[in-house]
This record gives C-alpha cells, structure tokens and sequence, in this order.
C-alpha cells in the first residue's frame, strides 16, 4: 500500500511539473469549464424567477444536485478519467506495451499515472461555492447528517470508478470506445444533474440500476432532503460498487488475455 | 556452464484478423459480416538462451521477432507451447519476474516528452522500488557511461534523438534487469550514436553479466553486439547459433580486394573467379571465390600477379541473410 502511495506521490509531483510547463493551455480548459457551470447556474436561476419549485425541488437543491455532480465530474477527471480516456489511444499506438512491462497493478498504472492538476481549479471554482450554498439553504441539515453523508459520495465515487474502468476495458474488444465512453459517462452525468423524477420510470431505471450515476447525485440529495432512507441507499450502493468491480475485473482479466499488441 | 535463463518449446502465436475490402462498398459490407483469418505469427519456436548472452533475433518485418519478445516478457499470451523466463512463466506477470528484465522498444518511449529524464527515472525508482542510494549510484554510474550527464534536467522533446535513446536506455536500467529486451533500439539513430550505443551495450553486458536480446534489421547492431544469431522467418527458426557457423553455412564465396603495381588484364584475373568489380586503369580488381578454394587461389595470385596489397573479405551480412529469406521463398 505504502508502494502505491509513493508511486502516486510520485506521479502527482510530475502531473505538477508537467502543468507548470503547459499552464496557459490548462488554464483555458479550466476557464472553460468554470464557464460552463456559472452557465448552468445562471440557466436555473432564471427558471427559478418564473416559478418558485419545479415539481417540488427548490433553488438550492437544483444547486446542490449541480454542484454534486460536478465534484464526481471534476474528480474523476482529476483522478482517473483523464487516463482511462487515453487508453484506447494507447492500446491503438502500442504505449499499452509499456506500461504492462511494469511491476505494478496495471489498473492503477492505467488509472493513475496522470493527474489532472488543471481541473482542481473549476473542482475549487465552482463545486465548493455551489454545494456549500446548497447545503447552508438547508438550516434542517446537521453536522452529523452531512458527516453521514460522506460514505454514500465515496462509494458512488467507486461505482463511478468500475464503471469507468469497465467501459475503457471494452478498448480491449473494440478498437474505439471513446464514443460509448462519452454516452455512458458524459451523457449520463448530464442527466443525473437535473432532478431524476421528472423523467419517465424507463430512463429512472436506466440510470438506477443499468448506469447507475443516480447514486453520485440524485440520491445523496434525496437523502439530504430526508426523501430517502441513507442506510437503504448506503446498501444499494455498496452492492452495485460490488458488482461494477466485478464486472470491471472480469472484462479487464479476458481483455489483457485477448490483447495482441500492435504489429 | 550456466542454468538456461529463457526455454521456449514449441512456442506459437497466432493473431485472428478480419479482411476488409476496399471501398466504401467494403467499409460497409465489413460492418455487418467479416471474413476472418488465422495468421501464425510464431510457429514452434524452441530454443534456450543461458545468462549473460547477447542474442540477435533477425527476419524479414513480420517474421515473428517482435511477437517472440513480446511473449519472452509477458506482453502476449502464446497460443501453444510451454515458456520460461528466469523460472518464471512470463504472462502470470508476477511482480518479481516484471522486476527482472526491461524492454526497450526504439519506437516507443517511456519517458515523458515534456519532462526531464530525470523525472522519468524517479518514477522508475519507485516503481521499481529501488533504495534512494542505490538509485543515486546507478543514476551516476549509467549518465557518465552513456554520456549524458548534462542532459538530465533538460526535457525530452528539446534532446535530440540520439539523446533520447540513450534516457531510454538508462530508464530501462536503472532496476538492474537481469535480462534486457531490446526490439529495434538503434532505428532511426546516425552513424555515430548507433556505434556509442552498441559499444555502451557491450560493455555493460560484460560488466554486469545482464542478458541482452535483440531484435534489429541493421545489421552491424548484430554483427557487433551479437555472438549468437537467431535466424526467423514466417514464425519459424530457420537458424539459431554463432554468426561464424551462419557465415561459413551461407557463405559459399569469399571476396578477394586486390590492389596491384601494374596493370593486369581482366581475362587475367578471370581464371581465378567471377570478377566483382575491375578498375578502368587495371590497377585494383574484386574476385567472388569459392570459400573452399579462396586460401589456395590468393595463394596462386600472390605467386603470378604483380599484387600490392590483398584483402580477403566475408561477403556482406545483409546479403547473406538476403539469401537465407530467398532459399525460403
């Protein structure tokens, strides 16, 4: 473990260097991003000057839905999804071959060897503000409400993680999986931004049980709105993180069998 | 005599792949039904390679080199036979065994092109959990062998490509591998960094008893690095031992350069062989001879013509093994 820990100091001291030599193209892509999200923020605080609840949300719980999905946005990116994005690009030009020569677990080498230093700033720039003006409009919220929290975000962190890590293992069948990746992560994370019961019960499922990003946003903020029972969600998440993590270890087991390399 | 540290018996990979036909006709014909087909890219190779050697692995592109080497360090699951590496069985990757060898791959970098070296051989150091001393002391002893000390701290995209071979080459090092792979490694590299290169290779094999195998299609990297050959073509070892043996087999003339100190006649030099090459002033001559026959006939041309200087030569590698892959055609 502590291996592991001293490789990833290492790879964030280089993510750092590397960020300082390409500041201005980082700062543009963090600026875009800031942008971004005061661009949603704006659109719904119109939406919330002709009407005072939409179908029972209030402004802040739109802020705060925002704001959540943002952090696993951000974070992932920050941490994994920057890496597991190149990999098909990898495998295509052969830089796969490298890193399977190294003594490591090659999940973590793929997931980790970049960080996205840039994507800390909008992380700071927009989730923080957002999320904590969410929560302050919710003077029913306790210290140990929010502290109870913490575990439903990590673990709807995991299942964000297998089930990005299972999408890139599919580079290993196909030789492009960008697009499908940009559908199931991408597009979904829009979806779970908004509030998931003004959807018909198809697309609720979907999101729930099939891709379940429900549970890195919709969800935690039931729970926080006291419209769903944590222990219940605490349970569904830990199953579904057990499944997507079995799933993502057996596609990445017959993906490297199945791996041939570049001529 | 040492433990074999590679045993390959009867080692085979084939790859499945599809045929597309051209067009966009074809584009869209492949989307709903494609024709595959078996390529054997490895066909029962069995060899074993002992410590400390210096193996060159030639052939034609698509021979299977690069696949054996692949397999050799756990990159590629073969399709059939049984391989060990330092004990080990390569695809299990166990750690212990990742820790005991490097790949050098002369189109692919490890480094990160916008960082120093250095940065890279850090990452290396952990990675491969290396002591912080025993890393200062490689650290110094591989930049002054290869040279680059200076160039340490500058990035990778600023070295030229000489420079940046030779990183490679210390990134790959740095753990003290007991075998090093090296597919390609002087590609694309001048004249002179191919011979500091080859010269740095040898000298570290001697010194530290590392077993270097290489892969290359510039034959001078074999001919100075190598004392053992192995020959493949279309996934089968078509010859395996000294390049002396591959020469004497293969070989069947000798080059005999000779100058003179006055003019000879052509149809003079014509009776001994067939003549390579004959200078317009009669003055110096080449003679393709029979291996066989080359000490006796330079004997008899020292004794009747008016020679100045005589140089007998092996005819060029790259020929010979141009006419190993012919045979096999």
């Amino acid at each position: 473990m502590f291996h592991y820990l001293k490789v990833y100091c290492q790879f964030l001291k280089s993510s750092i260097s590397l960020f300082m030599s390409h500041r201005f193209n980082f700062f543009m892509g963090a600026l875009a991003n800031i942008v971004w999200t005061i661009g949603q923020l704006i659109s719904i605080r119109y939406l919330f000057l002709k009407i005072d609840r939409f179908q029972g949300w209030e402004f802040a719980d739109l802020v705060l839905l925002l704001g959540l999905g943002q952090i696993y946005y951000y974070l992932a990116f920050v941490v994994f999804d920057v890496n597991l994005d190149r990999l098909p690009r990898k495998i295509i030009e052969g830089d796969f071959d490298r890193m399977l020569t190294k003594p490591i677990n090659i999940k973590f080498l793929v997931s980790c060897e970049r960080v996205a230093i840039a994507q800390i700033i909008p992380l700071l720039v927009t989730v923080i503000p957002l999320t904590t003006y969410g929560l302050r409009s919710r003077p029913d919220l306790n210290a140990t409400g929010l502290l109870a929290s913490l575990p439903v975000v990590a673990l709807g962190f995991g299942i964000f993680y297998f089930v990005s890590l299972s999408t890139a293992a599919l580079s290993f069948f196909v030789a492009d999986v960008q697009s499908l990746r940009d559908f199931v992560l991408r597009g979904s994370l829009n979806l779970v931004r908004i509030p998931l019961d003004i959807f018909p019960k198809l697309i609720q499922a979907a999101l729930t049980f099939v891709i379940p990003l429900a549970f890195i946003g919709f969800y935690p903020v039931r729970v926080l709105q006291g419209g769903a029972s944590l222990v219940n969600l605490l349970l569904i998440e830990a199953v579904l993180a057990v499944v997507f993590y079995l799933i993502s270890d057996y596609l990445w087991r017959v993906g490297l069998r199945r791996y041939s390399g570049v001529g | 005599m040492s433990q074999p540290q590679i045993v390959a018996k009867n080692l085979s990979k084939c790859f499945r792949q599809y045929k597309k036909e051209s067009g966009l006709g074809g584009s869209i014909k492949s989307l709903f039904r494609r024709r595959y087909f078996e390529i054997k890219a490895v066909d029962g190779i069995t060899l074993s390679i002992d410590e400390g050697e210096r193996v060159g692995f030639i052939g034609p592109n698509g021979a299977g080199k690069t696949t054996t080497l692949k397999m050799f360090s756990g990159l590629l699951y073969p399709t059939s036979g049984a391989l060990s590496v330092l004990g080990y069985q390569p695809i299990q990757r166990r750690k212990e065994f990742l820790k005991s060898y490097s790949l050098v791959m002369g189109q692919r970098s490890q480094l990160w092109w916008d960082l120093p070296p250095m940065e890279g051989f850090i990452l290396n150091k952990e990675i491969y959990e290396v002591g912080d001393d025993p890393f200062r002391k490689r650290v110094g002893e591989l930049s002054s062998l290869l040279g680059i000390e200076d160039i340490l701290e500058v990035p990778m995209r600023k070295l030229s490509l000489g420079q940046r071979m030779k990183c490679e080459l210390m990134a790959a090092l740095i753990h003290q591998p007991k075998i090093l792979f090296l597919d390609e490694p002087t590609i694309g590299l001048d004249v002179v960094v191919q011979k500091r290169i080859r010269a740095f290779l040898k000298e570290y094999n001697l010194n530290s008893k590392v077993t270097v195998i290489l892969t290359s299609h510039n034959m001078d990297d074999v001919q100075e690095l190598c004392e053992r050959i192995v020959v493949i073509s279309r996934g089968k070892i078509i010859y395996d031992g000294s390049l002396g043996k591959l020469l004497q087999k293969y070989a069947q003339r000798k080059y005999l350069k000779m100058v003179f100190n006055q003019k000879v006649a052509k149809v003079d030099l014509e009776k001994y062989g067939h003549l390579v090459s004959y200078a317009d002033d009669g003055l110096s001559a080449t003679l393709s001879v029979d291996r066989v026959q080359h000490t006796r006939i330079a004997a008899e041309i020292l004794g009747r013509l008016p020679v100045d200087d005589l140089d007998i030569a092996e005819a060029d590698l790259k020929e010979i093994i141009a006419r190993v892959f012919e045979g096999r055609r």
